[in-house]
């Protein structure tokens, strides 16, 4: 049932069409029941009893009635890895040891994490930038359960958290962006100290700590107390807007300044997914990044950068394992990955481009 | 021994945390420890947040709950009071509207 909705794509609707720099939306609500202790503090039976009533709110919720609920003791090791390679899931909840779960719709739009640091994290995710349609479904989910719960709340500090990083809107709003322009030419970490300023965090692909892969990062509002929703959003996107045109900026720059050595680049990355007989994952992860510039270059037709976003995905290992359908070796798995994208990009054309 | 200002060791009677695992790990244990470390609290939230002063959403069940909270402490300080000048009659009608509210709040 679980591996059904992880892997069919038959009832993910089509979603807006990939555009350059941004990949994805994500607004995510962190919330606290009423008089029970934190997930951090708390007793099995504790945790038992929130994830129940966390669930039987969550089917009241008006749509999400056809979701599915998912005891994180129930998965697999490979199943809890799928999902943070999704990331529907954090990195944490895939580690606990009982009482929590996952609350899943079948578009795998919304995921509800129960019992990771607070006992609900309502995540609302989509492709493409589009914080307000992203909000709102988050908005309507928060509301819902809360119409069936009391929320751990302060007429002060607003929603309680077990971090007080969290505290108010319990509100990380977050962006996934492909900035290659500003990696290549070795601005990323200048940007990265001048948007912490404005309250603005920047992580790589898998949350915190994780290291960037195929340049692509998740920005982040660090702050979630003192500002309503609504501005903190604001603020996010006018960074964002700026992190954009920073990034074309920096793009045209590299096209002019070692349009040579670029073009050769991302020309090489299209050859060896194309003949490729082992690859890493790392590797794959730079290869695709270039696959996405050279796409938002018009080098590529514009179907490549929707599936350089799908392969991002497809290619890391737990995966890659899945695909396989039985354990394999990590050497093996290196030789499964790269026929994967073979097969992908077995008809790439040569980039198309005015010398 | 971790102390606070009146020299009483800081713990949040409610879940055991500790001030000293809070200082550790960052991470307080249930909604009371927000009461219990407030003196604390308050200086790193100004640090860490744009303001010290929630302006997001407000939960709609909140207002109600807010009101039923507040009439539940006015009547328990009236009964307080009734019992401290002996007034029973009163005592026992204000018990009534207590238990009343309470087995309103459980339904």
């Amino acid at each position: 049932m679980f591996h059904n909705i992880l892997n069919s794509d038959g009832k993910v609707k089509k979603g807006p069409k990939a555009i350059p720099v941004t990949l994805s939306t994500r607004i995510r609500l962190a919330r606290n029941l009423q008089k029970y202790p934190f997930p951090g503090r708390a007793e099995a039976s504790e945790k038992r009893a929130v994830l129940s009533k966390c669930i039987d709110a969550l089917k009241s919720v008006k749509g999400l009635n056809d979701s599915i609920s998912v005891e994180v003791d129930d998965l697999s090791e490979l199943d809890r890895q799928i999902l943070v390679e999704q990331h529907l899931i954090s990195p944490e909840l895939s580690q606990v040891e009982e009482g929590s779960g996952i609350f899943l719709t079948p578009d795998r739009s919304c995921c509800v994490m129960i019992n990771e640091e607070d006992h609900l994290r309502i995540q609302v995710l989509r492709p493409g930038l589009d914080f307000k349609t992203v909000w709102q479904a988050a908005d309507a989910v928060d509301s819902g359960i809360e119409s069936a719960v009391n929320y751990a709340y302060d007429g002060d500090l607003g929603f309680l958290t077990a971090c007080p990083t969290n505290l108010g809107t319990g509100m990380r709003a977050s962006v996934m962006m492909h900035l290659p322009g500003l990696v290549m030419s070795k601005n990323m970490d200048k940007v990265i100290n001048a948007v912490n300023l404005l309250g603005i965090a920047v992580r790589g692909l898998f949350g915190e700590g994780s290291d960037a892969n195929g340049s692509i990062f998740q920005i982040s509002n660090q702050q979630t107390l003192g500002e309503s929703e609504g501005a903190i959003i604001d603020r996010l996107n006018s960074t964002l807007k700026s992190l954009v045109e920073q990034e074309n900026n920096a793009r045209e720059k590299l096209l002019q300044d070692d349009r040579a050595k670029l073009i050769d680049k991302m020309s090489r990355a299209v050859g060896i997914l194309k003949t490729c007989h082992q690859m890493q994952s790392s590797e794959a992860m730079d290869l695709l990044s270039l696959i996405r510039l050279a796409t938002d270059f018009g080098m590529l037709p514009e179907k490549f950068r929707g599936l350089a976003d799908k392969m991002f995905i497809e290619i890391q290992p737990g995966h890659v394992q899945f695909s396989a359908g039985k354990s394999i070796e990590p050497s093996f798995r290196d030789e499964l990955r790269a026929e994967l994208l073979r097969n992908q990009f077995v008809r790439a054309p040569s980039l198309t481009f005015n010398s | 021994m971790d102390t606070d200002n009146s020299g009483t060791a800081m713990v949040c009677e409610s879940c055991g945390t500790t001030h000293q695992e809070f200082k550790k790990g960052g991470r307080l244990g249930c909604e009371a420890c927000y009461h219990v470390f407030r003196p604390v609290l308050d200086p790193l939230l100004d640090g860490m947040h744009a303001g010290i002063k929630h302006l997001g959403k407000i939960p709609s069940g909140s207002a109600s709950r807010v009101k039923f909270e507040r009439s539940v402490e006015t009547l328990k300080t009236e009964l307080k009071d009734a019992v401290e000048k002996e007034d029973y009659e009163k005592a026992a009608l204000i018990r009534d509207k207590l238990r009343e509210l309470e087995s309103k709040a459980e339904s």
